[in-house]
């Protein structure tokens, strides 16, 4: 009989934390994952938790460099290709 | 990348100009996230164009070219650091799983201290820069290519040359650090006294 395997299993407040960064990086395995989201459906206390991280990880993916502008790109890419060209590149330019 | 692209054991300067500075753009943020100042920053992506064009022999057929110009650039970025002597030898962290656990106690302090709310009305960006800057050179560029260049764990482990549990390890204390610096961030702005142009909040001193 399969059924016991297939019901998700209730886990503490511990174990939900201490998946928190691998369930929010899509790391766990669907079983594991079913049993985090079921535990953030009544429990305040860890859905905060893991509301905060996603915040934090918003923050550290919003600091990254912005895309150049194209003038810089322009600027970059000529010095790129003067470097290039001293090793024998040929670019159309 | 195109199927004639970098296929074969010598790529064409027209193919290498099409589809490998076709990564500029992405290389400039990269370098500009992993080097401390803009004079570094370019000098890393003039050595990564040069490094790509000398090994472009070693490109493997059917590879992502971004992905291998990335590396490319992260090595360089080490060897510059190697040059300058500043290579940083630190400890490798802790269980990963703890790494959460402690994240989320961080969190509990800072919702009993108050902080989380005052966070939402703080500029993050500075912050996370400054602590990031601040991080040992192992957790910073994980944290880099991870969480802001979308690298999966898988791709990071083999580009540094390590398992796969120590790019978790290392990611995970390094979030733990960044939300630890953000909470920093938040009690030393309610230490500063308001800027005299800011709205009038109406509460008692």
């Amino acid at each position: 009989m399969i059924d016991d395997f297939d019901e998700p299993r209730d886990i503490d407040c511990l174990t939900a934390v201490r998946r928190l960064w691998d369930h929010l990086d899509g790391t766990l395995d669907a079983p594991a994952a079913d049993e985090v989201e079921r535990h953030l459906r009544t429990c305040e206390a860890c859905s905060s938790h893991y509301a905060f991280a996603r915040l934090v990880l918003e923050a550290i993916a919003d600091a990254a460099p912005a895309r150049p502008a194209a003038q810089e790109l322009d600027a970059l890419r000529t010095r790129v290709l003067d470097a290039l060209a001293v090793e024998g590149f040929r670019a159309r330019r | 990348m195109s199927d004639e692209g970098i296929a074969g054991p010598m790529v064409s300067d027209e193919v290498f100009e099409r589809d490998v500075l076709a990564c500029l753009p992405d290389v400039v943020r990269f370098a500009r996230a992993l080097a401390r100042d803009p004079v570094q920053a370019e000098d890393l992506v003039q050595e990564t164009f040069l490094g790509a064009y000398r090994g472009r022999h070693t490109f493997r057929p059917g590879a992502d070219v971004r992905r291998w110009v990335m590396s490319i650039c992260h090595h360089a970025f080490l060897r510059m650091r190697d040059r300058a002597g500043r290579l940083q030898v630190t400890d490798e962290g802790t269980d990963a799983e703890l790494e959460s656990l402690a994240t989320a106690r961080g969190h509990s302090a800072a919702q009993r201290d108050g902080l989380e709310a005052r966070l939402a009305a703080l500029d993050l960006g500075p912050a996370i820069r400054t602590a990031l800057d601040a991080l040992p050179e192992p957790f910073r560029v994980v944290t880099i290519m991870v969480d802001m260049h979308g690298a999966t764990y898988d791709e990071v482990a083999a580009h540094l040359c390590v398992p796969i549990g120590t790019v978790r390890s290392r990611l995970f204390r390094a979030r733990r650090l960044l939300q630890a610096a953000l909470i920093e961030h938040a009690r030393d702005a309610g230490l500063r006294p308001p800027r005299s142009d800011a709205p009038h909040s109406g509460e008692a001193p």
